[in-house]
């Protein structure tokens, strides 16, 4: 289990960061920084620019991502915003707007 | 009043799941909601939630709002003072700065603190009648 769990009642309106893992299950408004993998699950909502090491989606993101790692868009994710990272995938079902940047 | 040395979890939840901030967490801006929420982390900001709030040993809160929660646990650094509905127990490793609120507060040896207490619970009966019942 990942050290920080954000549950699905919680809002945090204002910029979290983190040294380790991050799960959001709630809502976050504002800013993320996450050092390693950060994980947005089903029904959670991110309404903030992410940093990330290792990046899964499974919710919903309207903000900018740039991971140092890669990026997985799930089914059932949704992410308006642009994304910077090594590598990404984006799976059968899920939702993207915005344009992807590789840094090749 | 709770004897045990252990930090427990709330018993209950409410409708969100329980929530951790790690160690490595910082967090500038309000965290609210539902659910229960450990904190072993840096939190600058108010803090409101209808579950149970445990601020683990380490941890460290600093608000302008008093924290509020259903019961907490600080065994951590808080400035801001904390208003639950039911118990505020301040552990043994606990540094709180601020006013506590609660039904029931209990402060172990060695926890630094400095506010005020207000907690509102029933007078045993020797006491409930004032000076004129002890007498009688």
């Amino acid at each position: 289990m990942a050290s920080t769990v954000i549950g699905a009642g919680i809002t945090i309106e204002g910029e979290v960061s983190s040294e380790d893992d991050v799960v959001v299950q709630g809502t976050i408004r504002g800013k993320l920084h996450g050092k390693d993998r950060v994980t947005v699950e089903q029904g959670a909502v991110v309404e903030a620019d992410v940093t990330s090491g290792p990046l899964t989606v499974a919710g919903t993101i309207t903000g900018n991502i740039h991971s140092h790692d890669r990026v997985d868009l799930q089914a059932g994710a949704k992410v308006v915003g642009n994304v910077k990272a090594t590598r990404i995938t984006i799976a059968d079902g899920a939702q993207f707007k915005g344009n992807v940047d590789m840094d090749v | 009043m709770a004897q045990g040395k252990t930090i427990s979890r709330g018993a209950s939840h409410s409708s969100g799941g329980p929530s951790v901030l790690g160690a490595g967490v910082t967090v500038r801006g309000r965290l609210t909601g539902d659910g229960d929420v450990t904190v072993e982390g840096t939190i600058e900001g108010a803090v409101s939630v209808t579950g149970a709030l445990i601020v683990a040993a380490g941890a460290s809160i600093s608000s302008e709002d008093a924290l509020q929660a259903r019961t907490a646990v600080i065994a951590g650094n808080v400035e801001g003072g904390v208003v639950a509905q039911g118990n505020v127990r301040l552990m043994a490793s606990a540094r709180v700065r601020g006013d506590l609120k609660g039904s029931e507060i209990s402060i172990d040896e060695g926890a630094d603190f400095q506010g005020r207490i207000d907690a509102s619970f029933e007078l045993p009966a020797e006491l409930a009648g004032g000076r004129s019942a002890l007498k009688a």
